[in-house]
């Protein structure tokens, strides 16, 4: 099957056009040693057969119907409304609003999102976004690096590690450095250098609310020039949380996948990108501007402050960032829309009393320890047990469908272990778990039964 | 096209105003701000730097284009005009080159460095040729 | 037309979409203590709006009215050049929204078997079609892959231990290869092309040979619509000197089945699998932008990788010398299952047949137009082509041609690059347009011509056919108002 409408006719005339005898004399620049070499990816098949081969590979996924994971990538509730949007022909189908005229309907939808950005955070300005959270938070160290002439970077807590480790593979290829603290020793890491900024992740990748106000304040004491970045990757805690810029921070950074975006294995998502009227100037990536037609009448939107850019900076750019996720914030603010401010402070406030009550059902267990146990969270904690016992607890949640928690792999305790206060022991085991919206009473209910049993079997005899 | 007598003109089109012993008021030339289109905005390199002759100054940046100023001669960044830095009112540099859209003043190191520059003949000979 | 945030009505609505928890009847502030919280205003009669505020029957009015304020390609012809606006099958949408492809990222190798076998089936065929030894999937665009190449290219010189400190360029390359080289801390050496469009190989010869050079980032068919005749002698001398050649793969659909870039001798590339794979561009992204390598750099490709071994697929840690990761997750997905269904359909004879009659097309529009317009490089072109404003009269410009078009109901071509011709208009029809099409827009820049002569006002004050005229960029830069205030 293929999709180029020209019958052989056609062909035939357009080849008279041109002057050619085949389409062959087109390609008659490329070398022959090197010309027209098979691929070797078989024939090709009709729509209904690829429909099928693709549904066949579908259906070898395990679709859960509670998920008590998180760790970066979130089950939410998406209305319906917000596919109906972004599925039209003429937002999905368009490409970069290069010309204006004809690209209102785009422009003006991401001056809105930049305004739901701005509003919920607090900040200044934003830009029409970037590829992920991950990215986004590189794009706030290249510009804080810009901005303060420094090259090291200081994370305080725990920051999720696939960002730490998107954030090293920049470090090493842009040349910054990276270290990490927890909220014990900063201060003194703090006096120790210079730093670009400080990066702090609340709700933390264990889901700890930060006292930012106390933070945000010391850091700006003992090192006024360093900036702050925020990243914020439960993005709906923002309906909730108080705002980034009420704490003085300079750039916040996250990932917009929990407003509206399907989890789909972890991509297409979203990074946002916000920061204060000092720095706007220095964010990377498209950013659409309100004007007026050059008479000054009517109202009309466009890319602008284009001068930052690569297309026309070329190396001298901030960043190499080109496109944006549009079609990923057009349905972050058509789901914000759906949602309202007060919905979306419903959603947040139904995964802290979701998450809080499984977290204090699970607590008191014994040789149980829920580390953040009486520390406030958000929408994840995290369990310590007893080896063993995550086998059992996975088997008997895939048997009943349910996603069970993240358990902490080596490597990921290795790269957290700097950043937190928590003392990993090597004969436990450790459990990130998530609550959203999307856990009905009954499966949180389940789950908790499901845990209990899993001690059993893991030698335990809760009482 | 303007070019004022009492100015010294370099090659990347600035031109430089001495107005005391070692002080000395730096902008672009009015052929620069007119090939350019308007200024947007200018990025200033912070002041109390020292820099040499032919260092960069600031950027300027128009809807579709970037370019850099250079130091004219070597010295230290002294002021950078406030009426582009804090008021940020960048059509100055489009429609008074010469006064109120001066960049930057500055201390010069040596400037014996003037001597190299262009007198305004000169300068305007240079511009005709590079049309 | 209003934003939004102007038609939010003044008092809250009762929001039904989700109901209150049912386990705890506490309120928020007896779990999280006040000092964390934001005050409860944003929806309070008095308060400015937080987020709009409105029914979803004025949601769904307010974007489906800005959606017919917009063009794609699925309203009309989109010849922008070197992106590629072919027609995006709509099978792919229903494919990528299969519940089954929805999963979590860390749900374990054996629940997401189906989507493991796709990814590595789809590392295969790229690069069955491009010559290379090994994919990753992982970059969500085309500058996040030329940035894992170049920092491929990087970290390869680092553990040889050597230093290398300039990338080559051409000065028709796209913006981002000089970005993405100086983001990559290599200095750029720009090397200029010759009378025929292509890279002077006595500039690249001497830049080689006096400089530490990590490499060359070159497109083919170049930014001209070009290719590069001289292809081999170019990643020879490269290669002759200890430098690698990264290829920008932005016009690779003009090569499925004509040529591969691995043959042409690349040892890192990046495609854009929202050009030449048929997903759609979605407003400017998500894209996906793949990166293949040879396989002396393997062991290079960002972790995790895609192995199967005994029957089974696994994310693996396995590249030793990794650059790391890229991407939080394992790449822009839902694109991915996109272009895999396009080339399960498409096949072999059917991608060859779309860069075929990509060219065709290209070559059609090219003889159609030359002789009322000025086509600087005018020989055989790949799957696009530049010509100039020189021809239009009394001082009418691309900018008022590309307006212009609009009128006519066609989206503009690319306008301004590649830089090095002045007042370029590079036009890229792609094969999934209709001879007809191409005659009536050939017909339409021909009347454009004639109007510049006859009636040059109808360009300069075009469009005037759409919802707002042209704006003024200059206000928008110097008081730039960036988002929605009262």
């Amino acid at each position: 099957m293929d999709f180029s409408p020209l019958s052989k006719q056609d062909i035939l005339e357009m080849l008279k056009t041109i002057g050619v005898d085949s389409i062959e004399d087109l390609f008659r620049d490329i070398p022959k040693s090197i010309r027209n070499p098979l691929l070797g990816i078989g024939n090709g098949n009709s729509e209904l057969e690829t429909r099928l081969i693709l549904e066949d590979l579908a259906s070898k996924n395990t679709v859960y119907t509670s998920y008590f994971r998180g760790a970066g990538m979130y089950n939410h509730y998406i209305p319906p409304v917000v596919n109906q949007i972004i599925n039209r022909n003429e937002f999905y189908t368009a490409y970069t609003p290069y010309q204006p005229e004809v690209s209102q309907g785009y422009l003006q939808a991401i001056f809105e999102y930049q305004t739901a950005i701005c509003n919920l955070t607090g900040m200044y300005a934003t830009n029409a976004s970037v590829y992920d959270g991950a990215n986004a938070l590189v794009e706030a160290a290249i510009m804080s690096k810009n901005i303060t002439r420094r090259n090291s970077f200081l994370i305080i807590g725990e920051l999720n590690p696939e960002y730490y480790r998107v954030f090293k593979t920049y470090g090493f290829s842009c040349e910054f450095q990276i270290l990490s603290t927890n909220l014990e020793n900063y201060k003194e890491m703090l006096q120790l250098g210079e730093y670009a900024a400080v990066v702090i992740q609340n709700p933390t990748f264990f889901g700890n609310l930060q006292d930012l106000e106390n933070i945000c304040k010391t850091v700006k004491e003992i090192s006024p020039k360093t900036l702050i970045i925020e990243v914020i990757i439960e993005s709906t805690s923002l309906g909730l949380l108080k705002k980034p810029a009420s704490f003085g921070v300079d750039i916040v950074c996250g990932e917009g996948q929990p407003l509206g975006i399907p989890m789909s294995f972890g991509g297409p998502s979203l990074g946002f990108l916000a920061t204060t009227k000092q720095h706007y100037r220095k964010l990377s990536g498209r950013i659409v501007g309100e004007t007026t037609e050059i008479d000054g009448k009517k109202k009309g939107y466009l890319l602008t402050l284009q001068a930052r850019e690569q297309h026309i900076r070329r190396e001298k750019a901030l960043s190499n960032i080109c496109s944006n996720q549009a079609l990923c914030g057009l349905a972050i603010i058509v789901y914000l829309t759906a949602m309202g401010y007060k919905g979306l402070r419903k959603v947040a406030e139904l995964n802290v009393k979701n998450a809080y009550y499984l977290k204090s059902q699970l607590k008191d267990l014994p040789g149980i320890e829920v580390l953040n146990g009486n520390t406030p969270t958000f929408n994840e904690f995290l369990i310590s047990v007893p080896t063993g016992f995550n086998e059992h607890l996975e088997k008997i949640c895939i048997q009943n469908h349910l996603l069970p928690p993240y358990l902490l792999e080596k490597d990921t305790l290795e790269i957290t272990r700097e950043m937190s206060m928590y003392d990993f022991k090597n004969e436990r085991d450790y459990l990130l778990t998530c609550v959203t919206e999307m856990n009905r009473a009954e499966h949180i209910q389940e789950f908790i039964q499901i845990f209990k049993q899993a001690m059993q079997l893991n030698g335990g005899s809760p009482k | 096209m303007n070019f004022p007598n009492n100015l010294k003109y370099s090659k990347t089109h600035e031109w430089i105003l001495k107005q005391d012993d070692n002080i000395a008021l730096v902008g672009i030339t009015d052929y620069a701000q007119h090939e350019l289109g308007d200024i947007v905005f200018v990025e200033f390199e912070p002041a109390g730097e020292n820099k040499s002759k032919g260092d960069t100054i600031c950027n300027l940046e128009s809807v579709k284009a970037v370019a850099s100023v250079y130091m004219p001669v070597s010295g230290k960044i002294k002021e950078i005009n406030p009426k582009l830095l804090e008021d940020e009112d960048f059509a100055l540099v489009n429609n008074s080159p010469y006064e109120n859209g001066w960049l930057i003043q500055i201390v010069m190191s040596n400037s014996d460095e003037l001597s190299e520059l262009m007198d305004s003949t000169t300068y305007q000979q240079f511009v005709e040729e590079a049309k | 037309m209003k934003t939004i945030f102007e038609k939010s009505i003044d008092c809250p609505l009762t929001h039904h979409r989700i109901s209150d928890s049912p386990l705890i009847a506490k309120k928020i502030n007896e779990i999280i203590p006040d000092i964390y919280l934001e005050t409860d205003h944003g929806y309070g009669c008095d308060e400015e709006h937080i987020l709009p505020e409105v029914s979803e029957v004025e949601l769904v009015r307010h974007y489906v009215k800005l959606s017919t304020r917009n063009f794609g390609v699925d309203t009309g012809f989109y010849p922008l050049g070197s992106c590629t606006m072919k027609y995006n099958p709509k099978i792919n949408e229903y494919t990528a929204s299969l519940p089954g492809f929805l999963t979590h990222p860390y749900q374990s190798s054996n629940q997401i078997q189906g989507s493991l076998e796709l990814l590595y089936d789809l590392e295969q065929k790229l690069c069955k079609i491009t010559g290379m030894d090994a994919f990753t999937l992982q970059p969500s665009a085309g500058a996040h892959g030329e940035f894992t190449g170049i920092s491929i290219m990087k970290k390869y010189f680092h553990e040889k231990g050597e230093t290398k400190k300039f990338i080559i360029v051409p000065d028709s390359a796209h913006g981002t290869n000089p970005a993405t080289a100086a983001m990559c801390q290599y200095g750029v050496i720009t090397i200029t092309s010759n009378k025929h469009g292509e890279v002077s190989l006595e500039e690249l010869e001497a830049a080689m040979q006096q400089r530490d050079v990590a490499g060359i980032m070159l497109t083919n068919p170049n930014t001209l619509g070009l290719f590069d005749r001289n292809i081999l002698k170019i990643t020879e001398i490269v290669h002759r000197y200890g430098g690698l050649a990264y290829y920008d793969g932005a016009n690779m659909n003009a090569m499925m089945g004509k040529c591969k870039p691995g043959e042409m001798g690349f040892d890192i590339i990046h495609l854009n699998l929202h050009k030449t794979f048929s997903t759609p561009h979605g407003g400017g992204g998500p894209g996906s932008g793949p990166v293949g390598v040879k396989k002396f750099l393997t062991e290079y490709l960002p972790n995790p990788r895609i192995v199967y071994n005994d029957k089974k697929y696994t994310l693996s840690e396995v590249a030793t010398k990794s650059i790391g990761k890229v991407k939080a997750f394992y790449g822009n997905f839902g694109i991915l299952v996109r272009a895999y269904t396009y080339i399960l359909m498409m096949g072999e004879d059917g991608l060859i047949r779309a860069s075929e009659n990509a060219v065709l097309n290209a070559n059609y529009l090219r003889s159609l137009l030359s002789t009322e317009y000025k086509v600087p490089f005018d020989r055989i072109c790949q799957h696009e082509f530049v010509m100039s404003d020189e021809t239009l009269k009394n001082e009418c410009t691309t900018l008022d041609l590309a307006k212009r078009l609009l009128d006519y109901g066609f989206h503009a071509p690319t306008i301004y690059f590649p830089l090095i011709v002045s007042g370029a208009i590079m036009i890229e029809p792609t094969e999934t347009e209709t001879k007809e099409t191409l005659d009536t827009f050939a017909q339409t820049l021909k009347k454009i011509k004639t109007e510049s002569i006859r009636e040059p006002e109808l360009l300069k004050k075009a469009p005037i056919s759409t919802v707002v005229g042209r704006l003024d960029e200059v206000k928008a830069a110097r008081q730039p108002k960036l988002k929605f205030e009262n």
